[in-house]
């Protein structure tokens, strides 16, 4: 069972940049497979 | 024992020698010729061109590599090709002059039992007069090139701190240039640049292009899907530019280049001039201007390669309208018609035609997008003729079938940098399949939708600063080098 642990309170501003951050990571992946998936394409 | 000699060490031709010397014994001999010492990760110049990167960066010496790989190397330029060989020898050969600082300009010629030309292109400077680093106007072609713009760009922008207004150009220096989207790259990066600065309130940026519309990028525009919605790359490059308050003046033919203004013809019949403080104008391409001679020594030169100076390979290039050409025409071994040992890859091969729409201003002079070959599809094609070379010469039999690695069915990514830095970077990310569109297979668009595809941001640029380094690793030919894709 996890336990929380108290800490400060984010911002919304921090939480908006970490949502971003987060979201960009996701991309990153997407590019990755998509990059990936095209170099293995039969000519 | 077999030797295969490989002409240029961009990124068709030192992936060429690589996978050549991986796949064949050390029985056989691999051996390249460069004029140039050191290897350059060109999509990395930009960067360089801002001064966000030194040329250090994005070279390094090809000698050490070699060595430890197992190849030789030749600081050399090659100037003739005798596929028949000479009265003394019918084995293959190829005339180089030595580039190498201790024995410059001294000849020698080498045999070859199959060669691939992966020359790149001659940077046609003088097609524009007073285009290029020589000239009026700056360029990016080079790490030299590179560092030289970035210090062009350094006094701009110190001439913008003490207040004065500046006016920076960047694009196309030829109605017929290649490489739209280094241009579109460089502009994005000094616009992102000036920001950064703090002065580009005073200054401003335009992008002269040849492109008869935005987003064409030499193949004709795409229709990229991103969240479900389809979009063309005009309508979203316009917002990239408008967002940023770049000016575009579309379907320009440069004319001349001079000390402080560009003149110009467009599609649309318009006449200017452009006043600059900093002009970056790509020179239009060429083949790599190697002569060919037959056995007697008659010269053949027309036979092997177009007049654009690239080599003829396995394409269709029999002349038809624009509306007549066909994926199929595109080559897909690589192997020259008239000699089955000799081979073409990278820019060095002669595209077969226009991807873009070929325009022309009302008198004439072509406003045309010559066909890209940038590193993704370069560096296959040099893998697929290392493959058909390595087995031809284990197997013993010269006829065994080529590997093939057509424009028309390979897809390609392109990272189109915006700007760089961790957190604040950002680059348009764009894949397309087949980068020749190909009507016959996908009717509506030309391409594949499911793999056309195209976004903007920070993950972009971690995917270019990524390829980067990954590049420069692979070219370093470390250890599971060949395990990172072309």
């Amino acid at each position: 069972m996890s336990e929380s642990i108290p800490g400060p309170t984010p911002s919304t501003g921090e939480l908006a940049r970490r949502s971003s951050v987060v979201r960009q990571l996701w991309r990153f992946v997407v590019l990755n497979l998509k990059i990936l998936k095209l170099s293995r394409q039969h000519h | 024992m077999s030797r295969v000699v490989v002409l240029g060490a961009g990124v068709s031709g030192h992936t060429a020698a690589l996978h050549l010397r991986r796949l064949l014994g050390r029985g056989h001999e691999v051996v390249v010729v460069s004029p140039n010492s050191r290897w350059n990760w060109i999509p990395s110049n930009i960067w360089v061109g801002v001064g966000k990167m030194t040329s250090e960066q994005v070279t390094f010496p090809l000698a050490p590599i070699y060595e430890r790989r197992g190849i030789h190397f030749h600081q050399a330029k090659a100037v003739a090709l005798l596929p028949e060989g000479d009265r003394d020898d019918p084995r293959g050969a190829v005339e180089i002059v030595s580039t190498a600082p201790h024995n410059g300009g001294t000849t020698q010629l080498l045999r070859y039992d199959y060669l691939v030309n992966a020359t790149g292109p001659k940077l046609r400077f003088e097609a524009t007069p007073g285009l290029g680093p020589d000239g009026n106007s700056v360029s990016v072609c080079s790490a030299t090139h590179a560092t030289q713009a970035a210090a062009a760009l350094d006094a701009a922008i110190e001439r913008m701190r003490a207040g004065q207004r500046q006016t920076l150009v960047v694009g196309m220096g030829h109605g017929t240039c290649t490489c739209e989207g280094a241009a579109f790259e460089y502009v994005f990066n000094v616009d992102h640049t000036l920001r950064e600065a703090g002065v580009r309130e005073l200054a401003e940026v335009i992008y002269l292009t040849n492109e008869h519309e935005l987003g064409d990028f030499g193949v004709g525009g795409m229709v990229l899907e991103h969240g479900g919605e389809a979009r063309t790359s005009e309508e979203w490059m316009a917002g990239l530019f408008a967002e940023r308050d770049i000016r575009v003046i579309l379907g320009a033919h440069v004319t001349e280049v001079r000390p402080s203004e560009v003149a110009y013809e467009t599609i649309a019949g318009e006449s200017g001039v452009q006043p600059f403080d900093f002009a970056m104008l790509l020179p239009p391409f060429g083949g790599a201007g190697l002569r060919a001679f037959d056995r007697l020594g008659t010269d053949i030169t027309e036979r092997l390669f177009a007049p654009s100076g690239f080599m003829r390979v396995d394409a269709e290039y029999t002349s038809k309208p624009f509306e007549a050409w066909e994926a199929a025409d595109w080559p897909s071994t690589y192997q020259s018609p008239e000699y089955a040992n000799l081979f073409a890859v990278g820019i060095a091969f002669a595209p077969p035609h226009a991807i873009s729409r070929p325009y022309a201003t009302p008198d004439g002079t072509p406003v045309a997008p010559s066909p890209p070959r940038t590193g993704m599809p370069s560096g296959v094609q040099g893998r697929t003729v290392a493959r058909t070379i390595a087995d031809r010469i284990t197997s013993g039999n010269p006829q065994a079938p080529a590997h093939t690695a057509s424009m028309a069915k390979m897809g390609a990514a392109c990272i189109a940098s915006i700007g760089t830095g961790l957190r604040s970077g950002a680059a348009a990310a764009i894949t397309m399949s087949p980068i020749v569109p190909d009507r016959s297979r996908f009717p509506e668009t030309g391409r594949d939708q499911a793999e056309t595809f195209g976004e903007v941001g920070l993950a972009g640029h971690w995917m270019k600063r990524l390829l980067h380094t990954l590049f420069i690793y692979k070219a370093k030919a470390r250890p599971g080098w060949w395990l990172i894709p072309e």
